[in-house]
């Protein structure tokens, strides 16, 4: 038990660990930062889908609803930050071997990995849920004290539930890449499958309501066979204290099971990962020859594609702007009508607002610093110049984001029979902006490097100049709203776009300069 | 081709890690840089390839001020830590490929030069493996090529000895006695002091940060060997504290 203490302390710390930077006071800082961010998040969209859907549900009658949705919908969106995370967190880690050569047993250095997954689910769940529960109270028109102390044991209890999910996800990923002879590219393929379901759900994340009052009973009953644990949980909040130990039961006890399950193989799920075959029948034949800018470039493209996690969060953007735009280009006959009701003036700059949201999400600079972790002495040691070095790296978020940037200008100008003129301006202003993000990334990352995590994942996914970039830009892209909304209907958009181009390209420059004569000070102090 | 000048080097808390330290490292001459644990061997090595920063002192390889000429010194130089991280997404080949790119080695020399030293460490079959797969050694001998293929005016290795084989460590010692025989020259750090005593024209000596005997290697050893030599200027280091 005392061992199990320990570990889990470990992972818990390995886990705050991982969003700090710097030393002291700046330490604490980056954590407070970046757990800002998370909270700000996961209250943000829980509060506004929780109120807007109980005003819904109780106008409809069925505000018993109101728990078990939001608790859904709390369950897959903090399992989308942690199932990528799975197979890193809980079947990865520099640090196996040293803690499977201690006294342990398998079960606890498994139920501590676990744990690590738990936590962080816990946080975000446990943020979800009190705007959620706020609007039970409210929409529900409750009085009963006892009600909070429900809330309570269901904010701890519920984020079991992505735990497992993640760590079957995480799993799965490990076990089949573990079989294949082309791991990354398979490992790739099955998140990219995992992500478009993932996509396809969000994109209905609006109608959830309008679906419901449509399929009542069809809903009651799923939430009784599939969802148990979800629609347990809604008649416990209701006061069935019978009900409610039950769903507790049902997050818990599978959580447990999962664990002992996977400890008991966890030395040989390990062993299949960690031996990689070397063959010995290399033959070496004329070895072709490029210059240090290109070499870098392909080693940064090669580190992309090569790492799961690196390729789905940091490029998420770019697929989410592809089937975007395919999906504009399919529905042509649908948003038609809607667009000619609106008018141009209306929709147009709502698909600009959209794509500068999602390039937003391209973020690899930022992060590419920190992924150099302990090799970074082979780019200290090299003859690089700094513009070679740097330049590569924001050249990835380039390949990445200007590409995808036309092909969704293209396809939503023709699904919106958009006018040219506009739809240059519009792809100028995101090419502009993906410019200014993919310097500002490097520049956060040399700010906030994090060269001593464990595994790459959260590195990508947790680091201080991660959620900076991700977060920060996504307030960029608001203000931008903002000022499209002040100026922008006066002026026109095309103009708007050119005016913005311009300020990104400056920014863009001025910062990129700054980074070439602080830049490499910056480097050689790591 | 390695001149250290007044070098002194501090981290966090004003400890001095390397206090005014002069070291010249001549043309053609292996270099022994030797001392106890925390001596300041590794941060003086890894001051001179261009990884760390430092204040006080200046660093010149083969005229270039590693300051203010970085990309020119770095070019001339080969540094080989004591245990390389290396990409471990790449396989053997393209990391060495990825090494002479960044050299700008042309095509026909890179190839005949990875055959050369690659067949020399008996790695040649591996270098299709993605590098994860390595062993320390393994790893040891990939990051010793991707050194060898530049042709260094200047090798810095720091225990480049430890987790060789015995042949790769034999094989090591003639590439480095093959650099000298071109004109270039090794500077490495080691605690396996007959190696130092067999292998080097020159030995120097850091205690505590600070340079305290340098000279040809028959000159410091005098009559006695090396080990002796060592342990006694570890003992005077111990009185004076």
């Amino acid at each position: 038990m005392r061992e199990l203490k320990l570990l889990v302390g470990v992972s818990f710390r390995q886990m705050l660990h991982t969003f700090a930077t710097g030393q002291g006071k700046k330490r604490n800082v980056t954590v407070a930062g970046a757990m800002g961010l998370m909270a700000f998040l996961a209250l943000y969209i829980s509060g506004l889908y929780s109120w807007m859907m109980g005003g819904l549900l109780q106008e409809a009658g069925v505000v018993d609803f109101l728990i078990p949705v939001m608790t859904l919908l709390a369950v897959a969106v903090s399992l989308v930050f942690t199932f990528f995370a799975a197979s890193g967190i809980v079947f990865g880690g520099k640090d196996t071997d040293l803690i499977l050569s201690m006294p342990v047993s398998a079960f606890a250095v498994m139920l501590s990995r676990m744990s690590a997954l738990y936590l962080e689910n816990l946080l975000f769940v446990g943020l979800w849920m009190i705007p959620t529960g706020a609007a039970g109270f409210v929409f529900g028109g409750r009085t009963d004290p006892l009600y909070f102390l429900r809330l309570a044991l269901a904010i701890l209890f519920v984020p079991f539930l992505p735990s497992l999910l993640a760590s079957l996800g995480g799993y799965a990923i490990a076990w089949a890449s573990a079989r294949m002879k082309r791991r990354a590219l398979v490992s790739n393929l099955i998140s990219i499958l995992l992500f478009l379901g993932l996509i396809i759900g969000c994109m209905q994340i609006n109608r959830i309501g309008t679906l419901l009052l449509e399929h009542e009973e069809e809903a009651r009953r799923l939430f009784m066979t599939w969802l148990l644990p979800i629609g347990l949980l809604g008649m416990g909040m209701e006061g069935n204290w019978a009900a409610l130990a039950g769903s507790l039961g049902l997050c818990v006890l599978p959580f447990l099971a999962a664990t002992w399950l996977f400890s008991t193989r966890y030395q040989k799920i390990l062993s299949s990962l960690q031996s990689r075959l070397v063959r010995t029948d290399y033959r070496l034949t004329k070895v072709g020859a490029r210059g240090p800018f290109e070499a870098m470039v392909k080693k940064e493209v090669g580190r992309l594609f090569s790492t799961t996690a690196y390729l789905l969060n940091a490029g998420m953007g770019v697929f989410l702007l592809l089937a975007a735009g395919i999906w504009m280009a399919v529905a042509r006959d649908q948003i038609a009508p809607l667009v000619s009701i609106a008018g141009h003036d209306a929709a147009d700059p709502v698909v600009l607002g959209c794509m500068a949201f999602l390039l937003t999400t391209v973020y690899p600079s930022a992060v590419s610093i920190s992924l150099e972790g302990r090799t970074i002495w082979l780019l200290k040691e090299a003859p690089l110049k700094p513009s070679a070095l740097f330049g590569a790296k924001a050249c990835l978020n380039l390949i990445l984001a200007w590409p995808a940037t036309l092909v969704f200008t293209a396809l939503s100008a023709f699904a919106l029979e958009m006018a040219p003129a506009r739809a240059a301006c519009m792809a100028l202003s995101g090419l502009a902006l993906s410019g200014f993000l993919a310097v500002a990334g490097l520049a956060l990352n040399l700010h906030f490097p994090k060269l001593d995590c464990d595994n790459d994942t959260v590195v990508i996914k947790q680091s201080a100049s991660a959620m900076i970039a991700c977060f920060g830009s996504i307030i960029l892209v608001a203000l931008s709203a903002g000022l499209y909304v002040l100026v922008g209907n006066r002026i026109g958009m095309e103009a708007f776009c050119l005016a913005m181009t311009a300020l990104f390209a400056v920014s863009g420059l001025v910062l990129w300069k700054i980074l070439m004569q602080k830049g490499p000070s910056r480097l050689e102090a790591l | 081709m390695l001149e250290i000048r007044n070098f002194s080097k501090s981290y966090t808390g004003n400890r001095k890690a390397v206090d005014q330290l002069n070291l010249s490292v001549p043309d053609g001459q292996i270099t022994g840089f030797i001392g106890h644990n925390g001596a300041g061997k590794t941060t003086t090595l890894r001051c001179v390839a261009g990884i760390l920063d430092f204040r006080e002192g200046s660093i010149f390889i083969d005229g270039h001020d590693i300051h203010k000429e970085p990309v020119e010194a770095k070019r001339v130089t080969a540094f080989l830590p004591d245990n390389p991280e290396l990409y471990d997404f790449m396989s053997g080949i393209k990391y060495l490929k990825f090494v002479a790119d960044l050299y700008r080695i042309p095509a026909d020399v890179r190839t005949e030069r990875i055959g050369k030293y690659a067949d020399a460490f008996e790695m040649t079959g591996v270098l299709g493996s993605p590098v994860s797969g390595y062993s320390h050694g393994m790893k040891q001998k990939l990051a010793l090529i991707s050194a060898l293929i530049r042709a260094p005016r200047l090798l810095i290795l720091d225990e480049p000895f430890v987790g060789l084989d015995p042949s790769a460590a034999f094989v090591m010692k003639q590439f480095l006695r093959e650099v000298c025989e071109k004109g270039g020259s090794v500077l490495f750090s080691t605690h396996v002091l007959e190696v130092a005593e067999k292998l080097c024209d020159r030995i120097a000596i850091i205690r505590g940060g600070k340079l305290v005997e340098e000279g040809p290697t028959e000159q410091i050893v005098g009559k006695e060997s090396l080990e002796t030599v060592f342990l006694e200027l570890a003992q005077e280091g111990k009185e004076d504290a």
